[in-house]
């Protein structure tokens, strides 16, 4: 370039470089486990278009344990001591004031009466794991299962703790696990997003689609909604006058439109992305339908994951979807059990009882079946599921009647089954009112740093250069794997 | 020796530029672009030389890296990534940063940075194919080529895998093509075949005519024909191909157990996935026995029902004083959702069905059969008008049971026998009991009838159980003893008697008698000992007043009911044989004092 005019589109050379080079891809490269990481892409890179939505031509760790992750978002928080985490001692303290230190939405407070379990506990698998009667098909998944029992996130209150539990920080505007995984390993399926997100049917969750944001990242790693039923991508499907051979040749014009543009613009490689889009539009328009269709499932399968039931039709129908998209190479799909607003989630501030009890058994068959259908399929190897809010719930009541808890972001219970994970263990546990994790913490980017690793990713290396800083989804203080979980 | 690699070099620039100007001509008419290509190559070009080669030269080769070795720049650069690209990364680093290049001297001029960004995004950085008319210049650059070769031509992801013992393995993946792979496709395959490591070709169609054409995969680990068209035949030619397969995904596909045989032979097998084959159950375990080092999976099932036994509860209860019987479920401790409820008048029996249905009565005399799910009345029976002569006196029902050939029995009390009736209230059989208190409501109480057809009859005035054969003669009585104490009026903890209200035939041949006012649980021998009982006091925090129904579950637990024990007392109590307490019920709001009869379902048709 030769011009003398240093402003280029109100910005200085310095600026528009930094832009370009933090606009597409930047530089992802350190994360990769093993060294010549660059050297490795050289040979996978397929000189053509750069896949928007992988960003990467996809690497490949042999290390690697986990391929794919299923992330099961239980929004509202669900109650640690009524699910999983069994607290024998706390039945006969029900009704009784306790001092014990709480911090939900009411604030601090110092004690309050104990609400004792609601459900029976009882033991499953070969571990004798004890799980609530809430969960009895997963009952018979704890084999396959590592409990994290001492989970602890930054914020009792959900729309700070979602987006700490999605993208680590309690701030908005940092992309998505989601995102950083597709940033990391791109995207093996050129005809499908890498990141799913299924949304529960009563609405997304708080913040919205900030919970699925790419941040600073390109755009075109942010999470895509895939709906279960209907149409699932909407906005998709063009006019019924532009579709067929028409849209093809729009498209073509619309790219040689947009390459023209390019010539004069090469140092934006957002352009390409979008000329990219429109063609990752155009294929998905016939690959989104047929990864939804359900009909060439087997009555059995259908069975298996409770679509013929109305009470576990809906999170069935999602769960079965997520296989079929791990089958299709979709590396981070997301789905939320629970949303709207109050009993519409797990957030049980009333009745625990009821809520719970719907939650649970709408959705406790399908997550089973997923696991198990993983497992047939010999697909649990190389998939993580994770299960888990964005906190969980006091031992204490809410209010001075009923079953409501409020909400602990102290202590509470996420689980991890599948690529790469140990099964049938227990980690770290809360004390015994279940209150406050004690013994071996796990921060929630204890939990990124070990799905970043099951995946093959350094945590700790894996950056996006942005605001003048390497930026981590474990943030730059770093985190470590759970290490007692890796098989 | 140092000349000549720099001349490739900028050969190799100097034509990449003329590349760029044919590839730019075709879309532009502006014809910026193939000068500024040119431009960019040559600043790119100078840039190596002036700023570059000194560390990363013929003469030094820092880290490794000699730049004038177009293997060695690829090493750096991600064709049309620059952003992406270690080389741009660094250069564009400011000064005093820990990575930035060069380490020595002014910071690269933006001019050249942009053009070192806009060559690379031009994407064309090396000719990577033949169609770019470059020869090879080395080994990665062939490398290059022929993997970009085999991608084209069998539409395959290509990719090297890292971290592996093996530098060069490969994994080939058809599972996300376009199509199928044809014969052309696999036999592109041959050069690379050596160091495939993981091949997948799942949810695709493979022939068995296909699958002969794979050539030797002698390095294959990891095999994916799940959801694909293989049969034995296609199976058994791609893992004699394969001989130190450790993975083999078979779902969904059409192998028999000639799948196994074929496996047999795999001495470094791992892992076998056989769900939804043709491959059969006696097959797999005979594998298994013979092979316990592999792991395999076959279908996996979820029970049909949560729990095995034990698990929350479903209850059909009623109280007549509350004028209702309800069929609930146990949703949390101590909570329940009500499934079904029916007003009646009067109550001392009432029966699950195997299908769901309840059978119970009404009133004393009208019996009835309801569908819970719809509410639909689907039989009913009025003791006082059917099966009777005229004149006879007044009857009422205390216990009644669908039995397992369809008919009901009828225990009448005032007319003093069992009855069994059809579908259609046919008198199918009549039994006459002894009685020697007659009284039209106190005859009976629960009637059960046994395992050997003989009728267990608790006759709650005369305070004895009898035992009937169908003939009628009595085989077998029992007196409830009254343990020398003195009887006592009323229904509450202080009352006494030996009203019994049910007998329980046990398979040891022992009868479990509910002594009503008696307030006790006894379990006695055919010689008419007492083998085991709870008395009034003997639960933990609990009181027993008039005990009406004992259910023996599954898991040998028992189920007693409490009545008119008042508010304090659960209504319903589950004991172990060591009498400790395990399951309570309580419920003053739908329920209250007089809820007589229960029954604990243990097999409900749904959750």
């Amino acid at each position: 370039m030769t011009s003398a005019n240093p402003h280029f589109c109100r910005r200085t050379r310095r600026e528009l470089l930094w832009q370009t080079a933090n606009g597409f891809g930047a530089v992802a490269l350190t994360g990769l486990l093993g060294p010549n990481w660059l050297a490795r892409q050289a040979f996978a890179a397929d000189g053509t278009s750069p896949n928007p939505m992988g960003a990467r031509p996809g690497g490949a760790a042999r290390r690697a344990k986990a391929k794919n992750v299923i992330f099961l978002f239980m929004y509202g928080g669900p109650s640690q001591v009524d699910t999983f985490d069994y607290k024998k001692d706390l039945y006969a303290l029900d009704g009784k004031t306790i001092d014990v230190p709480t911090f939900g939405r009411q604030g601090k407070r110092r004690g309050g009466r104990i609400v004792g379990p609601k459900w029976r506990f009882r033991p499953y698998g070969e571990a004798g794991k004890w799980v609530s009667d809430l969960f009895p098909y997963l009952g018979r998944c704890v084999d396959d299962i590592a409990f994290l029992h001492s989970m602890y996130a930054e914020s009792p209150i959900h729309g700070s703790a979602l987006l700490n539990m999605n993208c680590g920080r309690l701030i908005s505007g940092h992309p998505s696990l989601g995102s950083w995984v597709n940033y990391g390993l791109g995207s093996p399926n050129e005809n499908l997003p890498g990141y799913v997100v299924m949304l529960d049917e009563t609405g997304g969750p708080i913040n919205g689609a900030k919970n699925w944001t790419s941040g600073y990242m390109p755009a075109s790693l942010q999470g895509v909604q895939v709906r279960s039923e209907g149409v699932p991508i909407l906005d998709l499907e063009p006019p019924q006058r532009l579709r067929g051979a028409l849209q093809r040749r729009f498209l073509d014009h619309l790219k040689s439109e947009n390459e023209l543009h390019a010539v004069a613009r090469s140092a934006n490689p957002e352009l390409e992305a979008r000329i990219a889009q429109y063609e990752l539009a155009y294929r998905m328009q016939s690959a989104a339908p047929e990864a939804v269709e359900l009909s060439g499932e087997s009555e059995a399968t259908r069975e298996l994951y409770g679509i013929d039931q109305p009470r576990t039709a809906a999170f069935g129908r999602k769960c079965l979807l997520a296989r079929r998209l791990v089958e299709r190479g979709v590396r981070f799909i997301q789905l939320y059990a629970g949303g709207g607003h109050n009993d519409d989630n797990w957030d049980a501030h009333g009745d625990l009882v009821k809520n719970h009890g719907y939650h649970a058994g709408r959705t406790d068959r399908p997550i089973a079946a997923l696991l198990t259908d993983l497992k047939q399929r010999g697909l649990l190897e190389e998939t993580l599921v994770v299960w888990g809010g964005e906190f969980g719930r006091q031992p204490t009541a809410e209010y001075a009647e009923g079953t409501g808890r409020d909400h602990n972001s102290w202590g509470f219970t996420m689980w991890m089954a599948g690529g790469g994970v140990k099964g049938g263990i227990s980690v770290g546990s809360t004390d015994e009112l279940g209150a406050k994790a004690v013994e071996d913490r796990f921060h929630v980017k204890r939990l990124h740093a070990t799905i970043l690793h099951l995946l093959g990713l350094d945590p700790n290396g894996l950056t996006f250069f942005f605001n003048g800083l390497e930026q981590k989804l474990v943030g730059v203080e770093g985190a470590e794997p759970i290490r007692q979980v890796l098989a | 020796m140092s000349e000549a690699p720099r001349t490739r070099l900028a050969t190799t620039l100097a034509l990449l530029a003329a590349t760029a100007l044919v590839a730019a001509s075709t879309a532009s008419t502006e014809g910026i672009a193939p000068a500024r290509a040119d431009d960019d190559a040559e600043e790119v070009a100078l840039m190596l030389e002036e700023r570059c080669y000194r560390c990363h030269g013929p003469d030094k080769q820092k880290s490794g890296l000699r730049f004038d070795l177009i293997e060695d720049l690829q090493e750096v650069i991600v064709p049309r990534a620059a952003p992406d690209s270690e080389l741009f990364r660094r250069i564009a680093l400011p000064i005093g940063a820990e990575d930035a290049m060069p380490p020595k001297g002014p910071r690269v001029s933006e001019d050249r940075l942009l053009a070192l960004l806009r060559w690379i995004n031009a994407g064309a950085l090396f000719p990577i194919t033949e169609k770019r008319g470059l020869e090879s210049t080395g080994e990665r650059t062939r490398e290059l080529e022929l993997i970009e070769r085999v991608r084209r031509e069998s539409g395959a992801r290509v990719l090297t895998l890292r971290g592996g013992a093996q530098e060069d393995a490969l994994l080939v993946d058809f599972s996300l093509a376009d199509a199928a792979p044809d014969e052309a496709g696999v036999r592109s395959l041959d050069p690379i075949a050596g160091r495939i490591v993981e091949l997948s070709l799942a949810g695709r169609d493979v022939s068995s005519a296909i699958a002969t054409k794979f050539p030797s995969l002698p390095a294959l680990e990891r095999l994916h024909l799940e959801r694909t068209g293989v049969d034995d035949a296609a199976l058994e030619a791609l893992v004699q191909r394969a001989p130190r397969l450790h993975y083999l995904n078979l779902h969904s596909t059409r192998v028999t157990g000639r799948a196994l045989e074929a496996a047999a032979h795999l001495g470094e097998l791992e892992r076998l996935v056989l769900h939804d084959t043709g491959v059969l159950q006696a097959d797999l375990i005979a594998f298994r026995t013979a092979h316990p080092d592999v792991r395999t999976s076959a279908t996996l099932a979820l029970p049909d029902k949560p729990f095995e036994g034990g698990g929350p509860r479903r209850i059909l209860a009623a109280d007549a004083s509350m004028k209702r019987i309800a069929l609930l479920q146990e949703t949390a401790l101590h909570h329940f959702d009500v499934l079904w409820e029916h007003p009646l008048e009067s109550l001392h029996d009432l029966q699950v069905l195997e299908n769901g249905n309840v059978l119970f009565q009404e009133t004393w005399t009208r019996l009835v059969e309801i569908d819970p799910d719809s509410g639909e009345r689907v039989w009913s029976y009025d003791a006082a008008k059917t099966n009777r002569d005229p004149g006879d006196g007044r009857i009422e029902v205390h216990s009644f049971r669908r039995l397992e050939d369809g008919v009901t029995m009828i225990a009448e009390s005032g007319s003093g026998r069992i009855i069994e009736v059809d579908r259609e209230g046919k008198l199918q059989s009549a039994v006459a009991l002894r009685i020697d208190a007659p009284d039209p409501h106190h005859d009976t109480r629960l009637v059960r009838k046994t395992a050997s057809g003989t009728y267990l009859v608790a006759h709650e005035a005369d305070g004895v159980v009898r035992e009937y054969d169908p003939g009628g003669s009595i085989v077998w009585s029992y007196e409830v003893p009254l343990f020398e104490r003195d009887r006592a009026p009323g229904n509450d903890f202080d009352a006494f008697g030996n009203q019994v209200f049910c007998a329980e035939r046990l398979e040891n041949g022992n009868t479990l008698v509910a002594t009503g006012n008696g307030h006790s649980l006894i379990e006695v021998t055919p010689t008419g000992e007492i083998a085991w009982s709870v008395t009034q006091d003997e639960l933990e925090g609990i009181r027993l007043a008039w005990v009406t129904t004992v259910q023996v579950l599954d898991n040998g637990n028992l189920v007693l009911g409490n009545c008119h024990a008042g508010e304090e007392q659960p209504q319903l109590i589950e004991i172990t044989r060591t009498k400790d307490v395990v399951w309570t019920f309580r419920d003053f709001e739908r329920f209250a004092n007089a809820l007589s009869n229960a029954w604990v379902v243990e097999d409900p048709r749904t959750r």
